[in-house]
């Protein structure tokens, strides 16, 4: 129970699907986040990646087992409100989040009802603006941005709660590949520049690439975890219908020929500098 | 795909949204385009490009405002014909599962042929044979609801409903966004073995180069309303410079062999798949075992 961290231990989380059918989303996981990893969560449809992101920010409870965050048990209610100033959230679709006509006044939502004074407030809208590079758009409409700025809108506004940690569940799924690209490389700088922990679900392999540990969730269980790379060499990363990267499939496919490459390639970056080494 | 008429034949389109107001949106700026009979045509763009306004003009949603539509050689803005159009041509929108509304899977697949006034046993073979298409058995979920079931299959089930139209054209539009990567790769291998067990035309709407790069015959890039480049998959991202300065991307391995070939080897640039892209780079290693 460590200050500085997410800790959920022997956690089980159960919905009730009818009178007496029960659904196990989560099934005893026990896990941890230390502040200032990146971490990328993977998983089929109904594996348990949303549930799992909605009890960390004690949007939900869990039917058994613990979840802590920076020490704090989410199941005490009275600290709701500090646990949701530690983690931030970033659903799927922006515009679910966006509350208000012009760019700055959403972000200016959180800190305002933080009670923080307007110096203060400014300050925050200042930077989180600044970090996701939407300082330019700030008096503009959020409805008429493109689907990756509205995300970038979403999450400046979750930025300016000066989060410890950062929870993006499938930010990308409706982005273009521009926006894609940019969301990710966002996250990239806000986890090394400003040290905020990073979670990121995706459905995308490419998006992950760069995390520090990848976590690969299945029916309700943690199924695969390491890096990156352990996880797409991994067997059974393909054995439950996963595919790695394109470059992680290209370098194997060359293995497999018996040409001896560097196995730790998984960017196309990499592989571009390991051929010119050559 | 040469002396093969057009099924759907875009010329000049214009289409404004709002306009004469502050919120005047250009969405389509003087689009032509033909789509061949039996072709997989997918349409790519960034976010606002125009492309889901395009497709709509397709089924009637939308009538053309400046320019021509015709599908199946009938002009869309006669506007007698255009009740037709729902018949010919299957649109199914984004996050299709959202319009799910009746109480059984049977009934919601089989709202459409009802529709059409088909009989009873009609109605009953078209409804299996759509949702065999989509890898659902009727006899499995025929009679439960269908918001009992997982996201995946609920968007198989609404496209079922758009199959069970037979429609000659079938218009998706980014159908496997949000899918996992298993459900994306069964949706997409059930649209192709129904498109060559048809002839079915198929315009696919996506975010996915790779999707395009595997399975299109053809794709067209909309970039502000303006179609800014057509060709074959090959053609298109073998233009990487263009597509990224249209906030659009090109496959893994084409864009592996164009930063080689800008380091200067010798590569192919026009590659698709990573079994294209392992002989490339075979050839620089030299012969390996």
């Amino acid at each position: 129970m460590a200050a500085g961290s997410i800790e959920l231990i022997n956690v089980t989380k159960e919905y009730a699907t009818g009178r007496s059918h029960k659904k196990c989303a989560l099934d005893n996981i026990t896990l941890t986040i230390n502040q200032g990893e990146f971490v990328g969560l993977v998983g089929m449809n109904g594996s348990g990646k949303s549930t799992l992101a909605r009890l960390i920010n004690g949007l939900i409870l869990p039917t058994a087992g613990k979840v802590f965050v920076n020490g704090i048990d989410t199941a005490d209610r009275k600290s709701i409100i500090e646990i949701r100033r530690h983690v931030g959230m970033v659903f799927q679709n922006p515009d679910n989040q966006i509350v208000s006509p012009i760019v700055e006044e959403d972000v200016a939502f959180g800190p305002e009802n933080l009670g923080c004074y307007a110096d203060e407030v400014k300050e925050r809208i200042d930077w989180a603006l600044q970090a996701t590079g939407m300082d330019e758009l700030r008096h503009h409409a959020p409805y008429l941005l493109s689907g990756g700025q509205k995300q970038k809108v979403a999450i400046a506004a979750a930025l300016s709660m000066r989060p410890d940690y950062l929870i993006l569940d499938e930010p990308t799924s409706m982005l273009d590949p521009g926006g894609k690209y940019d969301l990710i490389e966002n996250l990239k700088m806000l986890n090394e520049k400003y040290g905020i922990t990073v979670m990121l679900i995706s459905h995308h392999m490419e998006d992950v690439v760069h995390a520090d540990r990848l976590i690969v969730l299945d029916q309700g269980q943690i199924y695969l975890e390491g890096t990156p790379r352990e996880v797409f060499s991994s067997e059974n990363f393909f054995s439950a219908g996963f595919k790695p990267p394109g470059i992680v499939q290209l370098v194997s496919n060359l293995r497999k020929r018996g040409h001896m490459i560097d196995e730790n390639i998984i960017t196309v970056q990499q592989m571009v500098e390991y051929i010119c080494r050559l | 795909m040469t002396n093969v008429a057009p099924v759907i034949k875009v010329e000049n389109l214009t289409h404004v949204y709002s306009p004469g107001t502050p919120f005047q949106v250009v969405s389509l700026d003087g689009i032509s385009l033909e789509i061949m009979k039996g072709e997989l045509f997918a349409l790519v763009g960034s976010a606002g490009s125009g492309k889901t306004t395009l497709v709509q003009h397709f089924n009637g949603i939308i009538a053309p405002a400046k320019g021509k539509v015709w599908v199946c050689g009938v002009d869309v803005s006669d506007k007698n014909k255009r009740r037709d159009l729902w018949r010919k041509v299957g649109l199914v929108f984004q996050r299709p599962e959202q319009q799910l509304f009746e109480e059984t899977v049977f009934d919601d697949v089989a709202f459409g042929p009802r529709n059409m006034g088909l009989g009873k046993d009609e109605v009953l073979g078209r409804v299996k044979e759509a949702l065999q298409v989509v890898g659902l058995k009727i006899d499995e979920i025929g009679t439960i609801s269908p918001f009992r079931l997982s996201g995946g299959m609920r968007r198989r089930v609404a496209i079922a409903g758009v199959l069970a139209l037979r429609p000659d054209v079938l218009v998706l539009d980014e159908p496997a966004a949000g899918l996992d990567p298993r459900g994306r790769r069964q949706l997409m291998d059930h649209v192709e073995n129904f498109r060559y067990e048809r002839g079915v035309t198929v315009v696919l709407v996506t975010h996915s180069m790779e999707e395009v790069a595997l399975r299109a015959d053809r794709v067209a890039v909309l970039h502000k309303g303006r179609l800014a480049m057509g060709g074959t998959p090959r053609e298109v991202f073998n233009r990487v410079v263009e597509l990224r300065a249209l906030g659009l991307d090109v496959p893994a391995p084409a864009g592996l062999m164009h930063k080689l070939r800008a380091a200067g080897r010798r590569v192919r640039t026009d590659v698709l798949t990573i079994d294209e892209a392992r002989e490339e780079i075979a050839m620089i290693l030299g012969e390996g075992s």
